[in-house]
Protein backbone atom coordinates (compact mmCIF):
# COMPACT_ATOMS: atom_id res chain seq x y z
CA UNK A 1 0.00 0.00 0.00
CA UNK A 2 2.07 2.98 -1.35
CA UNK A 3 1.27 6.31 0.36
CA UNK A 4 -0.14 8.21 -2.60
CA UNK A 5 -2.49 4.98 -2.99
CA UNK A 6 -3.93 5.86 0.52
CA UNK A 7 -4.20 9.47 -0.07
CA UNK A 8 -6.58 8.33 -3.45
CA UNK A 9 -8.70 5.96 -0.57
CA UNK A 10 -8.67 9.25 1.66
CA UNK A 11 -10.98 11.54 -0.79
CA UNK A 12 -14.06 12.76 0.59
CA UNK A 13 -12.97 12.55 3.97
CA UNK A 14 -12.03 15.41 6.31
CA UNK A 15 -8.02 16.20 6.18
CA UNK A 16 -5.64 18.42 7.41
CA UNK A 17 -2.62 19.47 5.30
CA UNK A 18 0.19 21.87 6.79
CA UNK A 19 2.27 23.62 4.26
CA UNK A 20 6.12 24.56 3.80
CA UNK A 21 5.04 27.78 4.75
CA UNK A 22 3.43 26.44 8.13
CA UNK A 23 -0.08 27.25 7.04
CA UNK A 24 -2.39 24.61 7.80
CA UNK A 25 -5.35 23.46 5.54
CA UNK A 26 -8.77 21.77 7.14
CA UNK A 27 -10.85 20.40 4.42
CA UNK A 28 -12.28 17.47 3.10
CA UNK A 29 -10.18 15.86 0.05
CA UNK A 30 -12.16 16.02 -3.60
CA UNK A 31 -9.50 15.07 -5.62
CA UNK A 32 -5.40 14.47 -5.47
CA UNK A 33 -3.17 13.46 -8.66
CA UNK A 34 -0.14 11.43 -8.78
CA UNK A 35 2.09 14.60 -7.94
CA UNK A 36 0.04 15.23 -4.43
CA UNK A 37 -2.04 18.47 -6.06
CA UNK A 38 -5.30 18.03 -4.15
CA UNK A 39 -8.60 20.35 -4.43
CA UNK A 40 -10.51 20.63 -1.27
CA UNK A 41 -13.90 22.10 -0.51
CA UNK A 42 -15.32 23.53 2.76
CA UNK A 43 -11.71 25.00 3.60
CA UNK A 44 -10.52 26.74 7.02
CA UNK A 45 -6.68 27.95 6.37
CA UNK A 46 -4.93 29.02 9.39
CA UNK A 47 -1.42 31.03 9.56
CA UNK A 48 1.76 29.84 10.93
CA UNK A 49 0.82 31.21 14.24
CA UNK A 50 -2.59 30.46 14.45
CA UNK A 51 -3.78 33.59 14.53
CA UNK A 52 -5.54 34.53 11.50
CA UNK A 53 -8.46 32.15 9.96
CA UNK A 54 -9.85 32.31 6.33
CA UNK A 55 -12.82 30.10 5.13
CA UNK A 56 -12.84 29.09 1.48
CA UNK A 57 -15.58 26.87 -0.21
CA UNK A 58 -13.07 25.21 -2.52
CA UNK A 59 -9.55 25.51 -2.61
CA UNK A 60 -6.20 23.85 -5.26
CA UNK A 61 -3.32 23.38 -3.23
CA UNK A 62 0.21 22.11 -5.52
CA UNK A 63 1.57 19.19 -4.02
CA UNK A 64 5.05 20.97 -4.26
CA UNK A 65 3.76 23.12 -0.72
CA UNK A 66 2.99 20.20 0.80
CA UNK A 67 4.84 19.21 4.45
CA UNK A 68 2.62 16.72 5.35
CA UNK A 69 -1.08 14.90 5.47
CA UNK A 70 -3.39 14.32 8.67
CA UNK A 71 -5.51 11.71 7.79
CA UNK A 72 -8.68 10.86 9.58
CA UNK A 73 -6.91 7.67 11.76
CA UNK A 74 -9.62 4.94 10.80
CA UNK A 75 -8.19 5.13 6.89
CA UNK A 76 -5.84 2.24 7.30
CA UNK A 77 -7.90 -0.05 7.86
CA UNK A 78 -10.88 1.31 5.49
CA UNK A 79 -8.34 1.39 2.51
CA UNK A 80 -7.38 -2.26 3.43
CA UNK A 81 -10.70 -3.28 3.42
CA UNK A 82 -11.32 -1.77 0.00
CA UNK A 83 -8.26 -3.44 -1.45
CA UNK A 84 -8.89 -6.42 -0.45
CA UNK A 85 -12.37 -6.00 -2.03
CA UNK A 86 -10.90 -5.08 -5.11
CA UNK A 87 -8.71 -8.17 -5.19
CA UNK A 88 -11.31 -10.20 -4.53
CA UNK A 89 -13.46 -8.83 -7.67
CA UNK A 90 -10.41 -8.70 -9.99
CA UNK A 91 -9.85 -12.25 -9.05
CA UNK A 92 -13.34 -13.55 -9.88
CA UNK A 93 -13.11 -11.50 -13.02
CA UNK A 94 -10.01 -13.40 -14.10
CA UNK A 95 -11.72 -16.55 -13.02
CA UNK A 96 -14.57 -16.12 -15.35
CA UNK A 97 -12.18 -15.13 -17.90
CA UNK A 98 -10.10 -17.62 -18.43
CA UNK A 99 -13.24 -19.72 -17.84
CA UNK A 100 -14.49 -18.51 -20.55
CA UNK A 101 -11.83 -18.72 -22.74
CA UNK A 102 -10.91 -22.20 -21.58
CA UNK A 103 -14.50 -23.42 -22.53
CA UNK A 104 -14.90 -22.91 -26.37
CA UNK A 105 -11.91 -25.17 -26.85
CA UNK A 106 -13.87 -27.97 -24.57
CA UNK A 107 -16.88 -27.51 -26.82
CA UNK A 108 -15.49 -27.53 -29.94
CA UNK A 109 -14.78 -31.68 -29.75
CA UNK A 110 -18.71 -32.14 -28.63
CA UNK A 111 -20.55 -29.75 -31.25
CA UNK A 112 -20.00 -27.80 -33.82
CA UNK A 113 -23.06 -25.92 -33.26
CA UNK A 114 -21.65 -24.22 -29.63
CA UNK A 115 -18.18 -23.51 -31.10
CA UNK A 116 -19.91 -21.39 -33.71
CA UNK A 117 -21.70 -19.39 -31.30
CA UNK A 118 -18.47 -19.17 -29.01
CA UNK A 119 -15.81 -18.24 -31.55
CA UNK A 120 -18.81 -15.48 -32.49
CA UNK A 121 -19.01 -13.87 -29.13
CA UNK A 122 -14.81 -14.79 -28.06
CA UNK A 123 -13.61 -11.58 -30.19
CA UNK A 124 -15.97 -9.14 -28.51
CA UNK A 125 -14.96 -10.29 -24.81
CA UNK A 126 -11.34 -10.00 -25.57
CA UNK A 127 -12.22 -5.90 -27.16
CA UNK B 1 17.44 -5.90 14.39
CA UNK B 2 17.46 -2.73 16.14
CA UNK B 3 20.52 -1.65 13.94
CA UNK B 4 20.94 -1.16 10.66
CA UNK B 5 23.41 -3.14 8.38
CA UNK B 6 24.77 -2.94 5.00
CA UNK B 7 22.06 -5.55 3.73
CA UNK B 8 19.27 -3.59 5.67
CA UNK B 9 16.42 -2.53 3.03
CA UNK B 10 13.56 0.17 3.45
CA UNK B 11 11.22 -2.37 3.49
CA UNK B 12 12.57 -4.12 6.49
CA UNK B 13 11.40 -1.43 8.66
CA UNK B 14 8.14 -1.71 7.75
CA UNK B 15 6.24 -1.22 11.12
CA UNK B 16 9.20 -0.08 12.92
CA UNK B 17 8.68 2.84 15.21
CA UNK B 18 10.71 5.27 13.55
CA UNK B 19 11.92 8.65 14.61
CA UNK B 20 12.51 11.35 10.81
CA UNK B 21 13.94 14.66 10.94
CA UNK B 22 12.86 16.54 8.81
CA UNK B 23 14.98 19.94 6.96
CA UNK B 24 12.81 22.47 9.19
CA UNK B 25 14.68 20.68 12.02
CA UNK B 26 11.32 19.03 13.73
CA UNK B 27 11.38 15.38 14.42
CA UNK B 28 8.37 12.53 14.13
CA UNK B 29 8.20 9.68 15.77
CA UNK B 30 5.70 7.14 14.08
CA UNK B 31 5.91 3.57 13.12
CA UNK B 32 6.22 3.35 9.32
CA UNK B 33 3.16 1.75 7.55
CA UNK B 34 4.45 2.49 3.74
CA UNK B 35 6.49 4.40 1.97
CA UNK B 36 7.44 4.81 -2.45
CA UNK B 37 10.31 5.97 -4.07
CA UNK B 38 9.93 9.44 -3.23
CA UNK B 39 10.61 8.71 0.44
CA UNK B 40 6.71 9.98 1.00
CA UNK B 41 6.06 8.05 4.51
CA UNK B 42 2.89 6.80 5.99
CA UNK B 43 3.50 7.06 9.65
CA UNK B 44 0.45 5.80 12.19
CA UNK B 45 0.30 7.37 16.26
CA UNK B 46 3.19 10.09 15.46
CA UNK B 47 4.48 12.59 17.76
CA UNK B 48 5.79 15.95 15.83
CA UNK B 49 8.63 17.42 18.40
CA UNK B 50 10.55 20.56 17.53
CA UNK B 51 13.17 22.27 19.69
CA UNK B 52 11.63 25.93 20.38
CA UNK B 53 13.64 29.34 19.09
CA UNK B 54 14.00 30.26 22.99
CA UNK B 55 15.74 26.94 23.30
CA UNK B 56 18.54 27.85 20.04
CA UNK B 57 18.63 30.97 21.84
CA UNK B 58 19.26 29.74 25.42
CA UNK B 59 21.34 27.29 24.48
CA UNK B 60 23.59 29.64 22.12
CA UNK B 61 24.30 32.11 25.35
CA UNK B 62 25.12 29.01 27.88
CA UNK B 63 22.41 29.81 30.02
CA UNK B 64 20.88 26.11 29.89
CA UNK B 65 22.31 22.85 29.49
CA UNK B 66 21.99 20.14 26.64
CA UNK B 67 19.77 18.09 28.66
CA UNK B 68 17.12 20.72 29.86
CA UNK B 69 16.42 21.71 26.37
CA UNK B 70 11.94 22.44 26.28
CA UNK B 71 11.22 20.08 23.36
CA UNK B 72 7.26 20.98 22.14
CA UNK B 73 4.87 18.28 21.29
CA UNK B 74 1.65 17.48 19.78
CA UNK B 75 0.40 14.25 18.57
CA UNK B 76 -0.42 13.98 15.28
CA UNK B 77 -2.11 10.42 14.83
CA UNK B 78 -1.72 8.51 10.90
CA UNK B 79 -0.09 11.16 8.61
CA UNK B 80 1.27 10.58 4.92
CA UNK B 81 5.04 12.76 5.66
CA UNK B 82 5.73 14.14 1.79
CA UNK B 83 9.35 12.44 1.08
CA UNK B 84 11.25 16.12 0.09
CA UNK B 85 10.44 16.94 3.92
CA UNK B 86 12.75 14.01 4.93
CA UNK B 87 16.03 14.66 5.75
CA UNK B 88 17.09 11.72 7.97
CA UNK B 89 15.77 8.29 9.80
CA UNK B 90 17.10 6.68 12.77
CA UNK B 91 15.01 3.32 14.35
CA UNK B 92 13.42 4.33 17.26
CA UNK B 93 11.75 0.64 18.85
CA UNK B 94 11.52 -2.86 16.87
CA UNK B 95 7.77 -3.06 15.32
CA UNK B 96 5.49 -2.78 18.83
CA UNK B 97 3.68 -6.22 19.59
CA UNK B 98 -0.10 -5.87 17.92
CA UNK B 99 -3.03 -6.83 20.50
CA UNK B 100 -3.55 -9.99 19.75
CA UNK B 101 0.15 -10.98 20.30
CA UNK B 102 -0.07 -9.41 23.62
CA UNK B 103 -2.76 -11.22 25.07
CA UNK B 104 -1.77 -14.74 23.33
CA UNK B 105 1.55 -14.44 25.34
CA UNK B 106 1.17 -17.02 27.93
CA UNK B 107 1.65 -15.88 32.02
CA UNK B 108 1.94 -18.27 34.85
CA UNK B 109 -1.51 -17.63 35.90
CA UNK B 110 -4.31 -20.02 35.36
CA UNK B 111 -8.01 -19.79 34.29
CA UNK B 112 -10.24 -22.28 35.53
CA UNK B 113 -14.19 -22.51 35.97
CA UNK B 114 -15.95 -22.30 39.47
CA UNK B 115 -17.06 -26.04 40.68
CA UNK B 116 -20.55 -25.14 41.42
CA UNK B 117 -22.40 -22.40 39.60
CA UNK B 118 -22.84 -19.05 41.52
CA UNK B 119 -26.41 -19.55 40.29
CA UNK B 120 -26.52 -22.50 41.67
CA UNK B 121 -25.30 -22.28 45.37
CA UNK B 122 -26.80 -18.70 45.85
CA UNK B 123 -30.58 -19.72 46.59
CA UNK B 124 -30.96 -16.91 49.62
CA UNK B 125 -28.55 -14.56 51.02
CA UNK B 126 -25.41 -16.35 52.45
CA UNK B 127 -21.80 -14.58 54.32
CA UNK B 128 -18.20 -15.54 52.03
CA UNK B 129 -17.78 -19.36 51.78
CA UNK B 130 -14.64 -20.50 52.29
CA UNK B 131 -13.53 -23.11 49.86
CA UNK B 132 -10.49 -25.35 49.29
Amino acid sequence: MLPLYLLTAAKNQPILVELKNGETINGQLVNCDSWMNLTLKDVIQSSPHGDEFLKISECYIKGIHIKYLRLPEQLMDQAKEQNLQNMEQRNRNNQKRRGQSSNPNANSNASANANSNNSNSAPQRQQ
Amino acid sequence: MATPTKKTKMSDLINYRLKITTIDKRTFVGQLLAFDNHLNLVLSNTEESRITKKSYSDLKKGSITSDSIVEEKRSLGLIILRGEQVVSFNIESPPPLSVKARVLEKGKGISRPLKVPVSVKSKSLQGPIKTK
